[in-house]
Order: C-alpha cells, then structure tokens, then sequence
C-alpha cells in the first residue's frame, strides 16, 4: 500500500524527519501525541511537532483527536560497538568491512578448549560512558552467560553482564532541535553493561542457506537500557542522536548506525491518560536511522492507539515487530508464545571486574566536555538555542569553533561564517570541517581583518572561499593580492574624481535629478578600485562629490 | 560394592523448617532484577516458587531447549533417571542458605586482563579446515525457521 | 558454625576391623620383555630410585641408554598391551622420530629440557595440533584442534614426546571410561574391570607402563579415583594452577589438568613443568610455581621421624557405612604408616560434606550444558545432513553425544532454567561456600587431610552403567576437594583381596590452595618409605604374556 510521505529535511545536519503524514487505507491522519515527559522547562508551549500544511483529502479528525486521549511510554535499548583495536575477548583484529571470516581465532570461534580474557579496554570505555551518562559505576561487577543457538553465535551463549552490570541509574540531558518547538529533557539511564557482539548471518537468495561472517563475533559492545521516559518519535530520536554524541565526544565509538556501530531497538506502549498501569509493550527492530525511529514510533503509536480505540486493545500483543523502511511501518516478526529463557548464570571464565575508586576517579578527569556541557557554554555566550544545537552536534565543529574564539575571534561572526559559508561548503564538497584547509587560527584572523577595517566584508567572503579551498593565510592573501581596503579619503576621492569625470552623462543625469545612479558611481568606483573601497567612506565622499555643484 | 556406595548418598538432617526458606528476603539483585524486568521483553522474569514442590522435568520441552533431538525410545529411557537425578538434587531445599553467599568459583588471584593490541591468528587455515561446510570465505548452514 | 571438630582420637580406636593384607614380593625389573642394557649399578642415588623421569634423565645423559632405545622399549610394551587394555585412542606415529633427533641432539652435546625422552599421554580431551583430539565423542571423530593447549605446548617445549592421546568418558563425564563412544579402557590389574574414570586411559598407560607420565584432567575425581584403581600416582593440582586452555571445558569452575605417575616425584615433576599463569586463561593463578625437584632429591629418609611436626586430619565422613571395608583398612595402614613417620593424625569433621556430591552434579551438569552448546556441528566436528538449522543441531547433536552427556546436558538445562536457578545452581554455589569453608578451617588446624580416593577398589566393567547415583555415589570423596579448589595427590598405599592379583587401594592427601609442595613432600617420604608394596600390576611385571 502506498503511503504518501512529506518530508521535510533540515538543512541542519541533525536529519531528523518529523512526524511525518500517513495515508492508510481510507484516510490519512497525522500524529501528535500529548507530551507528558517531566522535566519541562519554559518553552514548553511550542511542543508540538511542525504542522505539515498538505492537501491530500482525508484527514480522519477522530483519530487525531483520540491520540491526544492516550500517552505512549517509550524505551530504548542501545547497543554500541566500541572502538577498540580488538575485540573483547580474544586478540583479533576488527575492521569493519574486512573480507568475510578473515579475523578469527579459536577463541571469537568458539573452538573447543578456547577460553576469553577480557580487554582492559572495554572496561574503561565502559567506566567513560558510564561517568557520562552521569551513572553509579558498580566497583565490582561480572559477567554472566546468556545463552541461545544462533549460527551467529559460536559458543552458543554470549558473554554479557546480567544482574550486576558496570553502571546503573544515571540520565542523559538533550535539547530538542528547535525547528520541533526546543526544549531540554532529561532522560533516564538504567543501566549500561559490557557484552560481546555476535558475528553476522547473510541470507541466501533463494532463502535455503544462510551463510555466517565471525569477523563481528566477539566485537566489544556497550548496551545502554534508558528508562522508559521518551513520549513520542522526536524525544526517542533525539535521544539516540546524543548518545550518538556522547559516544562520539568520549572516543568510544564511531556511533555509526549504517555501519552498525549505534544499533536501537525501542519499546513503545501506550495507556490511555491518567491510567496508572503500562499497556502491552511492543519491541521494534531494524531501525537504521534517528529518522526512522522517529517515524517507527509515530507509526506505532497510532497503530496502537487505532487498535485500543476500536476496543480491539487485546490484539496489541508483546512481540517484535520490524521497521520496513520500503512501506513506512511495522510488521509482526512473529509471534511468540511466552519469552525466551536465556539461562543466565555467571561466567565461570572470567574472574569478576574489579575497579577501584582512584581508577574511577582517573577517567572522571580525564573526560572532555561533553555535548550537555558545551551546550550550557555556548547559551551563556549568548548564542541562540539554534546556533547552540548547529555547533555543539559535532565535536569537531565545536573544537573547531572552541579554537576560533580561543584565538580572541568575536563569538557571535565566528558562528555566522561557520553555520554560514563554511557549512554551505562542507555540504557542497561533502567534506568535514576536519578536511578543509581553513585553520581557526586563520578565521579568527579573518574575522579581526574584518572587524578592524583592514579589508571589507566582501573580501572577507572572496578569499574565505580560497582559504577553505586552498588554505593560506589571511595576511598572505591580503598581501598577495593587494586587498587592504582603502580608507583613505583622500585616495578615495581621486577615485571618485576619475568615474565622475569618465561619466559625464551620468553624472549630468543624476544632477538632473536621477538620484539612483549613486549606486551606479559606486559600483564604479569599485570597480575601478578593485573592490577594495570602504563602501561605507565610498558613499560619504560620492555623495558629497555627486551634489557639489561644480 | 555399588549397593554399598549409595550407603552414602543420605540426606542430612533439615537444619530448619522449611518455612524459613519462604521468608527469604530478596536480595537486592533479585530486586534490581525485577525492576528491570519490568521492562524486558527478551527475558522471563526468575520467579522462583519458593517452598512448593517444581515442576518436573519436561524432557522434550528440555530437549528442544538443548537442541538434541531425542527419540521416543531415549525419552522413555532418560526420563526416570533424569528424575531420580533432579529429585536427588531437590535434598538442598531443605538446607538453610540463607546466611550464605554463592561461591563462583574458588579464589583466583588477580585480574587477568588483556591489553588492546592486536594479534592476528596465524592458523587459521587450520581452523577453516576442520569447518564441515565451508563455501570461502563463508561458513554455510540451512536455513533458519524459528529464532530463539 | 564450621569449626567445631571433634577431639583427636588415635588411630587404635577406630571401629572398623583391620583385614589382613598379604604384602606382594614383586621385583621389578626395567624392560624384561626385551634384552636392553640396564644401568643398574649407578642407579644408587635415591632421586633416580624414586624418580622414573631423573632415571630416564640420567641413563641419556650418561648414554648408557639411547632415547631411541628407550622409547623402543615402552613402544613395545605398549604394542604387547593395547590389545587387552585399549587405553589409546590415538598413537602417535612420529615417536621414534623425535626419539631419533634426541639422539641427535644428545649426540652434538645439545642441551636437551628437563622432559627430554619422556613418553607422555595425553587424555583426548586436551588439544593437541598434530594428533586428533575427540574428546571421547563421537561428534569430535577425527576432529584436529589448529593449536596445541598450554599445557602440551609447556611439556613439548621441555622436552617430552606425547606417545599418544589416551580414552575417557566423553566429555570427562563418568568414572569408568565406559562412557566413551569408542572403547573401554580394562583395568592393567585385571582386565575385566574398570581403570576408573573420567581419566581411566591416562592412568592406565601410566600403571602397564606403557608410557611414562601422563595427563588427565580432574573435575570431580578424574584424575584420582582412577589413580586409586590403577595402583599409580595421581596428582590434582590447585584450580587455577595450571593452564586450562586447549582442555575441552566440562565444568569450568571445577576442571583441572592433572598428572599420573609411577611415582610422587614424576608427577611433581610434570607439573611443575606444565603449571603457571597463561595469558590466554582469565582463571590461571598468577602465582609463583616452586621448583619440587629439589626435594625429591634431598629428601630426608634416613632420618626415623621425618614427618615429624606434620599434623595430619582423616575426614571422618569418608569412612562411613558406605565405605568398602579393604579400602577403610588400606587407609587406616596409611595413616599408621604416616605416623610412623612422625605425623600425628587426628581425625577431623568436615560439615556439609555430603552435600557437596549433588552441589557438584548440581554445577557439573548446569556448567557442562552450557560448555557443550558449541557442539553442533556448524563449526568443526560431525555434521548431520539437514536442511533446516534446528534439525541440523538436533540430529549433530543427537548423533555425536552418547547417552551420559545427552542426560547430563538436559539435567543443566533444567537446572538453569528461569524458575529454578534459584533453586538449584544458586544453592550448590551457597554449598560450594560452606565447603570451601570447612576446608579452609580444618586445614588451618591441619597441614593436610587424608581419606580415600574412593569407596572401593575397581569394579567390573558394566556394573554400575545404568543406575546413574550408584555411579555418582563413588565421587563422594573427591568431589569436595574440586568445590573448594583444593590440591591433592593420592599416591597406592595398599591392596584389597579382589582380583587375580590383589587390587591397589590409594590415599587421598588434600592440601591447603597452592600448597602442592607439602603434598608432593608427604607422598614423596610416604611413597618412599612404604615398604612391603610394590604396585607394578602383573602384565607388566611378567612381561605382558
């Protein structure tokens, strides 16, 4: 069945997709959900999603008006692939993309006789995500095997961490886009825990046989359980972006959802409001990116909502359901009578992770500033929410940033000419702001070039292009190009002196009252001046020139 | 001589009713598991029945779980001694436990961690080679009806 | 609560009645069945009386014997016996070779590790790389491991030639060897009975002589109750001691590599060369391993006392109703014999004991139905023809695993299933603490503690196969020393009346963690001093008809 979408893409790079507008069947609805997150702040009143004005026919009124009759409670489970150089257990190697079955060993394959020991690594990684998600970090915890048959899966269990995980009970802050109505929330950690990854399971054409990759079995992860505090699509899309940043800031991922290093499953119920019972929970898989978390949980929660308004409440059952990306909903995966039973037990191989204090302590300081941190920097900077989101989302644009105005750079013209020409380049080159060769050193140069007159705005836009491109140095540029601005009067009036007496009409027509050619002098004289005249002076003197009557 | 050995297999004295068994309090994993069960669906919550007898083993529900596939004649032949087994093991209900922490393992010492540095594995041609079904650089296996 | 032991009470009032025991005359003389040059005049020296590995040591490095020589002579032996005991899976077919290129090395003045010409046996479920490695199932036939276990690797490295890969119950699971998918090892003493198990091939090889020393590995007694049926020496060190990498896991916080010997001083020797911290087990102790040789060298016969100060406790639950009469005896001469040599022995109560036995089955089967899950046939081993997954691991399974693990696996899986972890795996953990601790208190008032490695001497082949408490009910004495993770040797202290010729009866000696300088010390004088005994079974002693 076809579903007619209306996005709406951001120029932003956040690439979050609002909720976006169904046709089903025979009628088409648009989703808002009540939002009752606590921790709301001022700018509460502007919540609800951008209305997407369309003309299709159908608006079924009924259901828009039933959704704000209900509340979805949503949860999220986060899995991140960490970036250590080899995997948790054993000395291979990970290289994402690395030919098939090409870094194994008798351990990540589960060969009899193998036994794991654990990389320090990931308990650090650990700690840094755990202190970061402003978390309590168990100083003894363990690992336990959780076990199932998979050809995924080698031993058939995978080492995790049971009931005695490595961080417990922490929140993470966010700030909503502003272009979704703004606003901070704070959302709730429950636990983050160590586990190792499983290898990968391709399907043949034909469906028949399945064919196993170990290159991933035994890869690091950190699965991250947040509270079930997120109300809609755009909360629980925001929220996997900053762990996005967060795991980005830290160092301990890529946080890479098309290559699977941030993988979220969510959990969405729904209770008609003021119920004080959860409603049957619904898992879903396969969500590829934040937009498609946004739109799966839209998605789902008007599924629900429909199913629970037609009295059919009991349908909604517990099971997985997968995001099809192709139809822009979610499918039953399948049916399962009663949950799986994992056998839990702890890992006899593996003696338990003990962490002291002072280790605790050590990786406290030695984090950066974290998205959260910088957010709150740059608002008392005196930069707009929306300025604040543009250059804390990515930590090389905020260093980047962070190094401009360090070199004394005026902080509002630093984030004009980043969010401005620097983003329109990177965009079109579809380069990072790491890869351009413009340094913050020489934007900072710029903007004082500007700022003190030594060179006019015009200019400052002209060889920003060639630094970005090029690279260079401002002073160099100005000089090789003789670019100083002219702010001489005297120097300018000799200029003015020459266009007037080149255009003698136009000069008789404007004294004839054709005041518009003014601009036509300017334009001229920059010309003549190759661009370098103050325009500002350039005018003061022109007129003065233009209306003496001689 | 074997008759003589189950002389030895006797049951100790229950140190206390089994009462006390039931009032047990929850530890607080237990109770950190609950919560976060809560929110679960992967995983089936430990209720444990406390005092009341368990169920018995159900041996082709166990076998699935295992993945052996048993015959009918195995069933009728494991399932008395699997009992008589797990009924034997049913002795440690009734002692008391309740002061007493679960031992994983014996003491070992240290942590045993490794450092992150890579070390590729420089047999691997051997390793693939004792792969029954092996189409390089995949390992093949039929097709999948039920995931766990 | 756990350390209230009962007054000392000597060993003359105890209530069981002494059998008499006919000591055995037997010489022994190395290598009858074939006419080779013996050097028996130079074998004075007390450490090559007590130490096969230092004679074998000495007669190279002296050549008055050739390793080729040497290992003709086992090989031999081994050829002559196979046929009845059936102890190998898996002989090697590379033995004369490194035999040879000892000769080499010896020849050039090379220096040759302390191993050097020592035919060893390796139970088949340690990894070797150039042999097969089944495990005793039939779903690892043929199956060759890309590595060597550590503890190979360490041997090899030293010196040692592993003749071949011996038989045990599949998995290491039963005590009779009559749970391997391929054969059943007999007893060198009298072939129609067990040798024990799991480790029965290992223990064997090592009492028909056909090899040197041997590794088992020992998870609830399967190094030492068959050390006890096969009359030789078995040692089963601290977990944690020795690398279990390349040891196919049955239990992982319970299993062990041991060692067999003809003597206290090889299997010290051995382990010694096998033992310390590996980086590629999490569980391998990082402690110091001492150097025993020295002690085996210098130890103090002569003197009358020499254990004198030695406090020994005889675990009174291990001499109950249950326990055979001839063991019980066999013992108690032990511990007379002990204080002889100086040691006073005290009897001693271990609380809890008795619930360690389904403590143990209880963790054994939960741990070992997690450990064989890798068993399906995707990766290595047998694979069953079929065209969906599960059917494939159902029928892998179902077809590799013989009847002991099948049961074994369901029972753990039962164990740990939601419901009854609590129950059962949380319990046998909470009992696995009071034992540690009842160990821990009675040997803090005892140097080391002494009971039988098992409640009889062998039994027949197919007697216990199909009554499985009757067969877990002789694991009661050792399962409590792998709860606690203790050390422990037993060493042949006597014999009962059963058998063509009499059948050995060990002591166990328990040890205090990482305390297998003590034990290996006590064994040694003990071993030494012991006289009237001489446990060479007679196949072997009259030149294997």
């Amino acid at each position: 069945m076809a579903s007619t979408l209306f996005r709406h893409i951001q120029t932003q790079p956040l690439l979050l997709y609002p909720s976006a507008f169904f046709r089903r069947k025979n009628f088409a609805f648009y989703c808002t959900v009540k939002n009752t997150t606590q921790s709301q702040t001022a700018s509460r009143e502007n919540q609800r999603s951008p209305q997407i004005k369309v003309s299709p026919q159908k608006q079924s009124k009924n259901l828009d008006k039933l959704t704000k009759d209900y509340e979805a409670i949503i949860g999220i489970e986060t899995h991140v692939q960490l970036s250590t150089l080899t995997k948790a257990f054993c000395g291979c190697p990970y290289n994402y993309g690395a030919p098939p079955n090409s870094s194994i060993c008798p351990i990540c394959m589960g060969l009899p006789g193998a036994l794991p020991v654990l990389n320090s690594k990931v308990i650090e990684f650990a700690v840094r995500l755990g202190l970061a998600l402003n978390c309590k970090l168990s100083l003894n915890s363990k690992f336990d095997r959780k076990q199932y048959f998979y050809p995924d899966l080698p031993k058939g269990y995978q080492i995790s961490q049971f009931d005695v995980p490595i961080a417990t009970g922490g929140y993470i802050d966010l700030d909503l886009p502003v272009e979704f109505g703004g606003g901070h929330r704070k959302f709730g950690i429950t636990r983050v825990h160590m586990e190792e990854d499983a290898g990968k399971l391709l399907h043949s054409g034909n469906g028949s046989y399945s064919q196993v990759d170990l290159n991933r079995a035994g890869v690091p992860l950190l699965e991250i359980v947040s509270e079930p505090d997120m109300r809609n699509g755009i909360e629980a899309a925001e929220y996997a972006a900053e762990l996005q940043r967060v795991v980005r800031y830290l160092g301990v991922s890529n946080g890479n959802m098309q290559e699977g290093s941030l993988r979220c499953d969510v959990n969405v119920s729904i209770r008609p409001n003021g119920q004080p019972e959860f409603g049957t929970k619904v898992e879903i898989k396969n969500l590829n990116s934040f937009s498609s978390i946004n739109r799966a949980i839209d998605f789902e929660i008007s599924r629900q909502v429909h199913l629970h308004s037609q009295g059919q409440g009991d349908s909604i059952v517990q099971e997985t359901r997968l995001w099809e990306e192709g139809s822009q909903k979610t499918v039953s995966m399948r049916k399962k009578e009663g949950l799986s039973d994992y056998r839990y037990f702890p890992e006899p191989d593996l003696p338990e992770v003990i962490i002291t204090k002072d280790y605790v302590d050590s990786i406290q300081n030695s984090l950066p500033e974290l998205p959260e941190m910088k957010r709150r920097r740059y608002e008392s900077m005196g930069l707009s929410m929306q300025d604040v989101l543009f250059l804390a989302n990515d930590i090389s644009v905020a260093d980047f940033f962070d190094a401009t105005i360090a070199k004394g750079a005026d902080v509002k013209l630093a984030t004009n000419w980043i969010m401005g020409d620097i983003a329109a380049y990177m965009k079109n080159e579809k380069v990072s702001i790491n890869e351009i060769k413009l340094t913050p050193q020489e934007l900072a140069e710029l903007i004082a070039s500007i700022k003190g007159g030594t060179i006019s705005g015009k200019i400052g836009k002209e060889i920003l292009f060639e630094l970005i491109a090029k690279g260079g140095t401002v002073k160099g540029l100005i000089k090789e190009k003789d670019l100083v601005q002219i702010v001489d009067p005297a120097e300018i009036e000799k200029l003015v002196d020459v266009v007037l007496s080149e255009n003698p009409k136009q000069l008789e027509q404007y004294r004839a009252g054709k005041t518009k050619l003014q601009g036509y002098f300017a334009g001229q004289v920059m010309k003549v001046s190759k661009g370098k005249a103050n325009p500002a002076l350039l005018n003061k003197i022109l007129v003065e020139k233009l209306n003496a009557k001689s | 001589m074997g008759s003589r050995a189950l002389l030895l297999l006797k049951l100790p004295a229950p140190a206390r009713p089994l009462s006390s068994f039931n009032n047990r309090k929850l530890s607080s994993a237990s109770e950190l598991l609950s919560r976060y069960n809560c929110y679960r669906t992967r995983r089936c919550f430990t209720k444990a029945t406390y005092g009341s007898s368990l169920e018995p083993p159900n041996l082709p529900r166990l076998a699935e779980t295992a993945r052996i596939s048993l015959t009918p004649d195995e069933v009728e032949e494991f399932a008395p001694k699997i009992r008589q087994v797990i009924d034997w093991f049913g002795q440690l209900q009734a002692v008391d436990l309740s002061s007493v922490d679960p031992a994983i393992r014996a003491d070992t010492e240290g942590e045993n961690l490794r450092d992150d540095i890579p070390q590729p594995y420089e047999k691997r041609e051997a390793a693939v080679a004792a792969i029954p079904s092996y189409e390089e650089p995949y390992i093949k296996v039929p097709k999948v009806l039920n995931k766990e | 609560m756990l350390s209230t032991l009962q007054p000392p009470r000597s060993l003359s009032r105890f209530p069981f009645r002494l059998s008499s025991i006919k000591p055995r005359h037997i010489t022994f003389a190395v290598s009858s069945s074939s006419s080779l040059p013996v050097a028996t005049s130079a074998v004075t020296d007390q450490s090559l009386q007590s130490s096969q590995i230092l004679t074998i040591r000495h007669s190279l490095l002296s050549r008055h014997l050739t390793a080729t020589q040497l290992v003709e002579s086992y090989l031999t032996r081994l050829r002559l016996t196979e046929p009845q005991l059936k102890c190998f899976l898996h002989i090697s077919d590379n033995v004369l070779k490194q035999a040879q290129e000892l000769d080499d090395k010896i020849n050039k003045g090379e220096d040759v590790g302390p191993l050097a010409g020592v035919l060893v046996g390796v139970k088949d479920n340690i990894c070797t790389s150039d042999m097969p490695s089944t495990g005793g199932s039939r779903i690892l036939e043929n199956y060759r491991a890309p590595y060597d276990a550590t503890a190979v690797r360490r041997m090899k490295e030293k010196g040692a030639i592993v003749v071949g890969k011996t038989n045990l119950d599949e998995f290491g699971m039963g005590s009779t060897t009559e749970g391997s998918a391929f054969q059943v090892t007999s007893n060198p003493w009298d072939v129609s009975r067990v040798p024990g198990g799991s480790s029965g091939g290992s223990a064997a090889a090592v009492s028909a002589r056909q090899c040197v020393v041997s590794l088992g590995s020992d998870t609830g007694g399967s190094v030492r109750q068959p050390a006890s049926f096969c009359g030789v020496v078995g040692l089963k060190p601290t977990y944690g001691r020795v690398s279990r990498f390349g040891l196919m896991a049955y239990a992982s916080s319970l299993d062990v590599i041991g060692c067999f010997g003809t003597s206290v001083a090889d299997t010290g020797i051995l382990l010694h060369a096998i033992s310390g911290h590996d980086r590629y087990d999490a569980t391998s102790s990082i402690r110091e391993v001492p150097n025993f040789t020295p002690q085996f060298t210098s130890a103090n016969l002569v003197e009358s006392r020499p254990l004198k100060g030695l406090r020994v406790g005889i675990i009174r639950e291990t001499l109950d109703d249950g326990v055979d009469n001839g063991v019980k005896s066999a013992i108690s001469c032990a511990a007379s014999h002990l204080e002889e040599l100086g040691c006073t022995v005290t009897e001693v109560s271990l609380p809890s004991f008795s619930l360690g036995l389904p403590a143990y089955y209880i963790l054994a089967s939960s741990e070992s139905s997690s450990n064989l899950s890798r068993y399906d046939g995707v990766r290595y081993g047998k694979q069953a023809v079929a065209d969906e997954l599960n059917m494939l691991y159902g029928d892998s399974r179902a077809q590799g695993f013989g009847p002991e693990v099948k049961m074994r696996i369901l029972m753990g899986t039962y164990a740990l299933s939601a419901g009854y972890y609590d129950a059962y795996y949380k319990r046998a953990q909470q009992v696995r603490t009071l034992i540690q601790k009842s160990f821990k208190a009675a040997l803090d008032a005892n140097d080391i503690l002494i009971s039988p490695a098992a409640p009889s001497a062998a039994y027949k082949i197919g007697e216990k196969k199909n009554d499985p408490l009757a067969m877990y009910a002789g694991d009661i004495m050792t399962v409590n020393v792998n709860l606690a993770g203790l050390p422990a040797l037993v060493l042949p202290c006597g014999f009962v009346e059963e058998g063509p010729a009499g059948l050995p009866v060990g002591v166990q000696m328990i040890g205090a963690a990482f305390d297998e300088a003590t034990l290996l010390k006590v064994g040694h004088i003990f071993e030494q001093t012991l006289q009237g005994f001489k446990f060479v079974p007679p196949m072997v002693a009259d030149g294997a008809s």
